[in-house]
């Protein structure tokens, strides 16, 4: 599966002379034993000293058994999905545009709705930008360029700048 | 279409339900790749698989 056009524009971004500014990422969660009739909710943070990471595709394990979760997932001012974890659901990767900083980390819940234990195990591909001054670097490169799909991250990118820096 | 920053924040979930009935000890989530996960669940371990 080819990557979204506006992954692909941040990770051609590049310093002069130097390396790509944005880097690529996946991450997986395993719970081995969800206990029955129980849910979580987890929070999802950029790693380390990260500024800024965009999650664009994620998907659940096809050994999780459909039917048995409940789950969402939801970043600032936006829940992307909410129901029953079902087997048409799983059958498709998720494509998104999560932004999640320090100060915003996106949130996913899981609920075994069984009376058994359960094996959950998913996969989120994601983007991460190292600093403040590679962000704005990214900023700058957008507004140069120009074009019409560079606007439109341009646009999304400004208004999801964490106030008062990172992690 | 408003933008992110003028949609009002979502209530951050309750962190279990009220239909769990845990009485086993932690449950234990795995994660690999760098993005961190915490749970604001005190029965909830996270455990780093690198």
């Amino acid at each position: 599966m080819g990557l979204p056009y506006l992954i692909e524009s941040l990770l051609s971004i590049r310093r002069p002379g130097q390396g790509s500014l944005v880097h690529q990422g996946a991450s997986q969660t395993v719970v081995n034993q969800m206990p029955p009739y129980t849910q979580i909710v987890l929070n999802v943070f950029p790693f380390g000293t990260d500024y800024f990471d965009i999650v664009y595709q994620s998907y659940i394990d096809p050994t999780v058994v459909p039917d048995v979760y409940h789950g969402y997932g939801q970043y600032f001012g936006t829940r992307m999905y909410e129901g029953t974890i079902a087997a048409g659901f799983m059958a498709y990767q998720l494509e998104s545009l999560v932004f999640i900083s320090g100060a915003e980390p996106a949130q996913a819940l899981i609920r075994n709705n069984t009376p058994v234990y359960q094996y959950y195990a998913g996969v989120a591909f994601y983007v991460a930008i190292a600093s403040e001054k590679d962000y704005d670097a990214i900023l700058e490169h957008l507004e140069a360029s120009g074009s019409s799909g560079t606007k439109q991250l341009l646009d999304l990118l400004s208004s999801k700048k964490p106030v008062g820096g990172g992690v | 279409m408003a933008k992110g920053k003028d949609l009002e924040r979502l209530p951050r979930p309750e962190p279990e339900s009220p239909i769990a009935n845990i009485s086993d000890g932690k449950i234990l989530v795995k994660v690999s790749g760098r993005l961190k996960y915490t749970s604001d669940n005190q029965r909830v371990q996270i455990e780093r698989n690198e």
